[in-house]
């Protein structure tokens, strides 16, 4: 699994594509995947309450389990769901393109994404260690050790390389402009400033949990680096 | 050249993230969720400057 790289990629696209994209849905996709199975991947616990997958690997990724959600299939249903309800064309796709982003993304780590789903094969090059079995501080430790954070390091320095898409100028002339109906909405509770800061939140949530783990990891811990493939070699990797 | 006003902007955005860094990587559970960054941002970048605003212009 990936971490900032899905918060960061819908600004790269947002660049590439303009006008043409709706950021919101776009990043939405980008999330969409996990949003509602990470949890019970890692596991929760309320009021003594605890639910956790028996198999987490298999529910996140694989079938039987959630890992349908991670497919390009699943991708355009939602996005033609999206389209249908909100009569949004434009948010249809710009879901379907953040949710392929982050299925295609995945496919770096060792147990890779059925991406062609019904076909249940999956498509892994298996550059860093899927460590998400072995609970959140486990996963981030190893994720924050192996090529995985140099992955997403990329998208923070393409990001910054990018800076202008972060820009009041950019934001007006073409976010705003792009999706009235969204941004248009919000701002008639928030002002400019506020618009601002939500567009930009994942950007920053991206690079400062990056460098928060990376602290974590490496600093507070002493977590060894592996940036060998498939690595880090010390945790117990899943696979398909 | 960066102009003042996104001068300003990026100091702002910069001790917001040495904050947020410096607590996420204290309390990373609570800190360091999507939902938790959003709500922060806000704070940090909008409220906080449009309160202190407020304050020194009276």
């Amino acid at each position: 699994m990936s971490w900032a790289a899905h918060d960061l990629e819908p600004y790269a696209f947002q660049k590439h594509l303009g006008l043409k994209m709706a950021f919101v849905p776009l990043l939405i996709g980008s999330y969409a995947p996990d949003l509602f199975t990470k949890w019970f991947v890692y596991g929760v616990g309320i009021f003594g309450w605890h639910a956790k997958a028996s198999n987490p690997v298999e529910f996140h990724r694989g079938w039987p389990g959630a890992g349908f959600t991670h497919s390009l299939l699943f991708g355009v249903v939602v996005g033609l769901i999206i389209w249908k309800v909100f009569g949004s064309k434009l948010w249809g796709l710009s879901l379907m393109i953040g949710q392929w982003a982050h299925a295609l993304t995945d496919v770096g780590d060792t147990v890779g994404t059925m991406l062609l789903f019904p076909w249940t094969h999956h498509f892994a090059l298996g550059a860093w260690a899927y460590a998400g079995h072995t609970g959140r501080y486990t996963d981030a430790a190893a994720y924050f050790s192996g090529l995985g954070c140099m992955w997403d390091l990329f998208w923070i320095l393409y990001g910054l390389y990018s800076w202008r898409v972060l820009t009041t100028e950019y934001f007006t002339k073409i976010v705003y402009k792009a999706d009235h109906r969204f941004w248009g909405w919000v701002h008639k509770y928030i002002g400019l400033t506020g618009l601002l800061a939500l567009y930009r939140a994942a950007f920053f949530y991206g690079c400062c949990r990056w460098v928060a783990w990376t602290i974590w990891a490496h600093v507070i811990h002493d977590y060894p680096y592996d940036l060998t493939w498939g690595g880090p070699h010390w945790v117990d990797a899943a696979h398909p | 050249m960066i102009r003042s006003g996104r001068l300003q902007t990026l100091v702002i955005y910069a001790i917001a993230a040495v904050v947020y860094i410096a607590t996420g990587v204290a309390y990373t559970d609570f800190m360091l969720s999507l939902v938790v960054a959003i709500g922060y941002l806000l704070i940090a970048v909008w409220l906080i400057p449009a309160g202190l605003r407020r304050l020194l212009s009276r």
